[in-house]
């Protein structure tokens, strides 16, 4: 009985392939029937690659056969269709790009490749990675495995709705504002957005350059440091990128907290916030008391303006990363008289609601007689929050927070009000603003069964410090999987 | 602001503290739900700029939608930063090179396959106007 | 006319490609005459997702400019975004520098031409990449993507400029300093040097700048000149009549010579500028600023003032000589060997440039190389060649490339300047001629010349017509 293989963390996939009980075509072909039964409810994939995928599978099955094969070698991911894959359409859930199929691979992708990892196919996202809750998709939204009439959280919902229904065995995202961290909490997996400048932007289709990050999404801990491992890493065609050499996360999993200093922000804890969350959160806290950590309570003051710089921040940038969907080399072209048309109307046809609101809002936080006032103002409380963190880390060696005041939401509760919608990331987006790593992993379940997420944030480049606390909390605590 | 004793940042004076409240018209500073922050006539101008064309409700809706972003924007301002600096970026100090070598890309032609429009090996769009 | 009231006020912005072999961002090639969209990839056709790597060569050839002008290299400067739409701009926005650019200050100095030299000052100097190529037809318009990502050099003046003349004297020394800090082979066809000119005029003896009119893309020096003029003109009729100038974008129209208002506000946008978050900002050390300065050439105007002071040179000669890089290094290369520098100079600007100029070639490819030009000269001094037989030499040269000494040898060139061989030739022709000898020493002055005729005939042409005087009137006096 192979069918319910797709249930596998990559640690275990990887015992029993290299041990030859299992075939990478046997779990591929689970996976890709597991789809085939729960994604037209899910919806998590915009694209399903079956043949490819069995034939990366046969290629790794030969590769494992011969012996010493990564440990991703055979193991089935999502990827996030934000991801430039050679030969593989790439559309960034958006209709600008319905048929663009990229003449290269993103970075990552390559070395998932070269690791010998299996492609099932492109996950769905809010368009252009701007939302949080994979409704702004330009086709369709994702639904939440733990229910279906609630939203995945966003932006890369489908890869995290995919790993949570185990349509896949892990999943790649990226996190721009808490677009890994706030799906991974809503679906009730681990996911991680490292430190800016750890894993190459390269292929990744930019929303806010100096935001925009690449993670994975994982069933356990350890498989987010096994995929961090394969992800991270020097890319000369990333001038962002850290010349540091990422070392092997799952070597930091030793399961010892003990003396630990972890940081309680008490901005994070008000008024307003869901209890079962807070009572999750602080369970969680009590748990590592438990083992040995301590718990300080810091403050990071500048927290409630996080979401304004974000905002200003975030769309600036990407008005002029979304300047290149012009309908001339690639993309949605609508027929137009002369070429200022041919802009105007390939932009109006190609990009939905949030995408525009956030290219005016951030053209218009650039323009003459705005810049200052708008988008140097945010980068100086970026500056501001930046601090606060550097402060913080004087205190404790990681900061322990929700990931989410609340739990997933109601398809369509928010869509009406864009900056509702905005506030779900209150917590998350300061990380991106500093840079820093953060870990979201499940902690309880509220009163509806729905997951709760605990949010680990670490030092620049200290990856391995919340990881190894994640990979403690996760020895004390079983997570739920879904029923579909 | 001043140090605690535990060491950590404390905040003094009665700052407005955000409240995560989510029923919507909680999430704005009073007052600024009415107040017109941007102007139809900026909306068009933004738009331009951007090169989308919008139909008339879209502008509506923009012209709603910005004032109000923009509203809960306005909070920057409690904050003195005459004397901070702006972070652009995050990452590591240091300038990457790339020398002087010519790697030509082994297939050109796959960059013209997804184009809308070509003439030969050329990108075809309307007639530009000068 | 009223124009001797006005004076014209000229800045600057000139677009110079820099030589480097790939982009800048990116590793295609940049050199021209490729087919359409060969040289392009996914960084330079503006793909999502890709991201820009900065050439070192770009870096190092801006800052050998910069120093060649004086400019204050900054240690730390920044990219930016600078966004507009137009189809050959890939991603919406031009990667170029905005605030803190590479190079700051500095000035350029002009020859004096018989005054003191001239200095134009620059504002800043700063690394952009270009943009791809638009090829208009009757109702469509095709891109090439070639050009898109070549390293750009953007050169901006003060308004230190005072007439169309001056604006095309400080471009010529522009692209000559370009060429002698390696950062351009002085071709400046094909769209490897653009220029925007921001043109006003005032009353002469005022200091207020008047409204200026920018004048776009401007692709050779000619054209320069002429939009200029034409602008001058049209502003001075405008204020003569009465009128107003107002604030505009011109593009030069070079069929009807004339400039006209942009229908588009393509140009005259809110460019946007915000710092480029794909690059870290550009740290150039103390050290490499260093490297660079220890192997920057002599410059012009340094070359001008040694030329004129120790070579002892007129101001014509030195303008022709120093202009270009190669013809001052051949001119230079020549006068080791010589113990005059004078008949160097004029043996390259007669001789040498003729060929070149004729060839319409580079000075390597056209002419012998220089220390062949030297061995040439070198026997005029020792009187082993006549100044005829060394230009007659030279052309052999220039076609067969074979060695100055081989070439004289086989046209058998050199001249005889051995007294005996002279006085015997001598000998025989007054000893052949003696009713002509009586006539001479009768008064006839005038037979000199034929008996030097005649002894120059004697010996092939070959002999030394200064010892054959010498030894004529001794025997003649004898």
């Amino acid at each position: 009985m192979t069918s319910d293989l797709y249930k596998l963390t990559i640690a275990e996939a990887h015992a029993r392939l290299s041990r030859g009980e299992i075939s990478s075509r046997e779990l591929t072909r689970a996976c890709l029937d597991r789809i085939a039964a729960v994604d037209s409810r899910v919806h998590a994939f915009l694209s399903v690659i079956e043949d490819q995928a069995l034939a990366q599978a046969d290629d790794a099955d030969a590769r494992l056969r011969a012996g010493s094969a990564p440990t991703l070698c055979g193991i089935p991911l999502g990827i996030k269709d934000i991801f430039c894959t050679r030969g593989i359409r790439t559309t960034c859930a958006s209709r600008i790009l319905e048929n663009f199929v990229p003449p290269f691979d993103a970075t990552v992708i390559e070395r998932l490749r070269a690791a010998g990892a299996v492609f099932l196919g492109k996950t769905n996202m809010d368009e252009f990675a701007m939302g949080s809750s994979t409704e702004n998709s330009a086709f369709g939204p994702t639904r939440n495995p733990f229910d279906l009439e609630r939203v995945p959280g966003g932006s890369s919902g489908g890869s995290a709705a995919a790993v949570a229904a185990d349509e896949c065995i892990a999943a790649l995202g990226t996190d721009t504002g808490g677009s890994i961290r706030l799906p991974a909490a809503f679906c009730g997996i681990v996911g991680i957005k490292p430190t800016y400048s750890r894993v190459s932007r390269y292929g990744v289709i930019a929303y806010a350059s100096s935001l925009d990050q690449v993670g994975p999404f994982t069933k356990t801990v350890r498989d987010a440091a096994v995929m961090l491992h394969a992800l991270a890493g020097v890319d000369p065609r990333d001038s962002t990128c850290s010349a540091r050499s990422a070392p092997d996360y799952t070597k930091a999993l030793t399961g010892e907290v003990k003396n630990l200093r972890i940081g309680v922000p008490r901005e994070y804890f008000v008024e307003g916030m869901q209890p079962e969350v807070e009572r999750a959160i602080r369970a969680a806290l009590a748990s590592y008391r438990e083992l040995g950590a301590e718990t300080v309570e810091i403050s990071l003051p500048h927290t409630e303006y996080a979401i304004a710089a974000y905002y200003l921040i975030a769309t600036a940038e990407a008005s002029a990363n979304l300047a290149r969907y012009d309908g001339v080399r690639y993309g949605l072209r609508v027929d137009a008289a002369d070429h200022i048309e041919l802009y105007n109307r390939s932009r109006d046809a190609g990009f939905g609601a949030e995408v525009k609101r956030r290219i005016m809002l951030g053209t218009f936080a650039l323009s003459a007689g705005y810049y200052d006032a708008y988008y140097l103002k945010a980068q100086k409380v970026r500056t501001l929050i930046r601090r606060d963190f550097e402060q913080a880390f004087e205190h404790c060696d990681l900061i322990a927070t929700p990931t989410t005041p609340a739990t997933a939401f109601k398809i369509g509760e928010r869509t009406a009000d864009p900056l509702q919608m905005y506030l779900s990331d209150i917590f998350t987006i300061s990380v991106n603003l500093a840079g820093l790593p953060g870990l979201a992993m499940p902690c309880g379940y509220d009163d509806r069964g729905l997951p709760i997420g605990l949010q680990l944030i670490g030092p620049p480049f200290g990856e391995e410090i919340i990881l190894r606390a994640g990979d403690a909390f996760e020895r004390v605590f079983t997570p739920r999987r879904p029923e579909l | 602001m001043k140090e605690s004793e535990n060491g950590t940042v404390a905040r003094t004076g009665n700052e407005r503290r955000w409240k995560p409240d989510f029923a919507p018209a909680a999430c704005y500073d009073s007052g600024s739900m009415s107040q017109k922050r941007i102007s139809r006539e900026q909306v068009l101008h933004v738009a331009e700029l951007a090169r989308i064309e919008l139909t008339e409700a879209e502008q509506r809706q923009l012209e709603t939608d910005l004032s109000n972003i923009l509203g809960y924007i306005e909070k920057l301002n409690q904050l003195d930063t005459s004397a901070v600096e702006p972070t652009f970026q995050v990452g590591d100090p240091g300038t990457p090179w790339r020398d002087d070598v010519v790697t030509n890309h082994p297939d050109p032609d796959a960059m013209l396959q997804n184009a809308p429009a070509r003439e030969g090996r050329l990108f075809k769009v309307p007639k530009i106007i000068e | 006319m009223a124009s001797e009231a006005y004076e014209a006020v000229i800045g600057l912005e000139v677009h110079a490609h820099l030589q480097t072999a790939a982009k800048l961002f990116c590793g295609c090639a940049t050199k021209f005459g490729a087919s359409p969209n060969d040289n392009v990839c996914p960084v330079c056709i503006g793909m999502p997702g890709v991201l820009p790597v900065l050439n070192r060569r770009a870096v190092e050839l801006a800052i050998r400019m910069g120093l060649a002008a004086h400019c204050e290299i900054a240690p730390f400067s920044i990219f930016a975004r600078k966004s507009y739409f137009y189809p050959d701009l890939p991603k919406g926005y031009q990667i170029s520098q905005y605030e803190l650019p590479l190079c700051r200050g500095g000035y350029v100095e002009l020859p004096g031409n018989g005054g003191a030299p001239r200095r134009i000052r620059l504002v800043r100097i700063h690394l952009e990449e270009d943009a791809g190529k638009n090829i208009h037809e009757r109702d469509a318009s095709l891109i090439d993507f070639n050009r898109s990502g070549v390293p750009l050099a953007e050169i901006v003046s003060e308004p230190d400029l005072r007439s169309a003349e001056e604006a095309v004297e400080y471009l010529n020394e522009l692209r000559s300093l370009l060429v002698y800090v390696g950062a351009s082979d002085g071709k400046l066809e094909e769209g490897a040097f653009r220029c925007d000119c921001n043109v006003s005029i005032r009353p002469r003896g005022s200091s207020e700048l008047g409204v200026k009119t920018e004048i776009k893309n401007l692709n050779s020096f000619r054209f320069v000149e002429k939009a200029i003029n034409y602008e001058i003109k049209r502003q001075i009729e405008i204020l003569e009549a009465g009128g107003r100038i107002p604030q505009e974008t011109h593009l030069f129209d070079p069929e009807r010579e004339v400039t006209r208002p942009m229908r588009s506000k393509e140009f005259a946008n809110d460019y946007r500028y915000f710092p480029e978050p794909d690059l870290p900002p550009l740290c150039v050390s103390p050290a490499m600023i260093e490297e660079l300065r220890a192997t920057m050439p002599e410059l012009p105007a340094e070359r001008r003032a040694r030329y004129a002071s120790e070579l002892g040179l007129g101001d014509y000669e030195v303008g022709i000589l120093t202009r270009e890089r190669e013809v001052a290094d051949y001119f230079e290369a020549m006068i080791p060997a010589l113990k005059n520098p004078k008949s160097a100079a004029n043996w390259v600007m007669t001789e040498v440039l003729r060929i070149v100029n004729e060839s319409g070639k580079s000075i390597d490819e056209a002419a012998p190389p220089a220390t062949e030009s030297a061995a040439l000269l070198r026997m005029v001094e020792e009187t082993k060649l006549s100044l005829n037989a060394a230009k007659t030499a030279f052309a052999a040269m220039v076609k067969s490339r074979k060695s100055a000494a081989a070439t004289i040898e086989e046209l058998g060139l050199i001249q005889i300047s051995d007294e005996s061989a002279i006085a015997s030739a001598c000998e025989a022709v007054l000893a052949a001629e003696p009713d002509k000898v009586a006539e001479y020493r009768g008064g006839r002055d005038k037979l000199f010349g034929f008996f030097v005729g005649q002894v120059m005939k004697a010996m092939g042409g070959k002999a030394n017509p200064r010892v054959i005087n010498e030894v004529l009137r001794k025997k003649l006096a004898g």
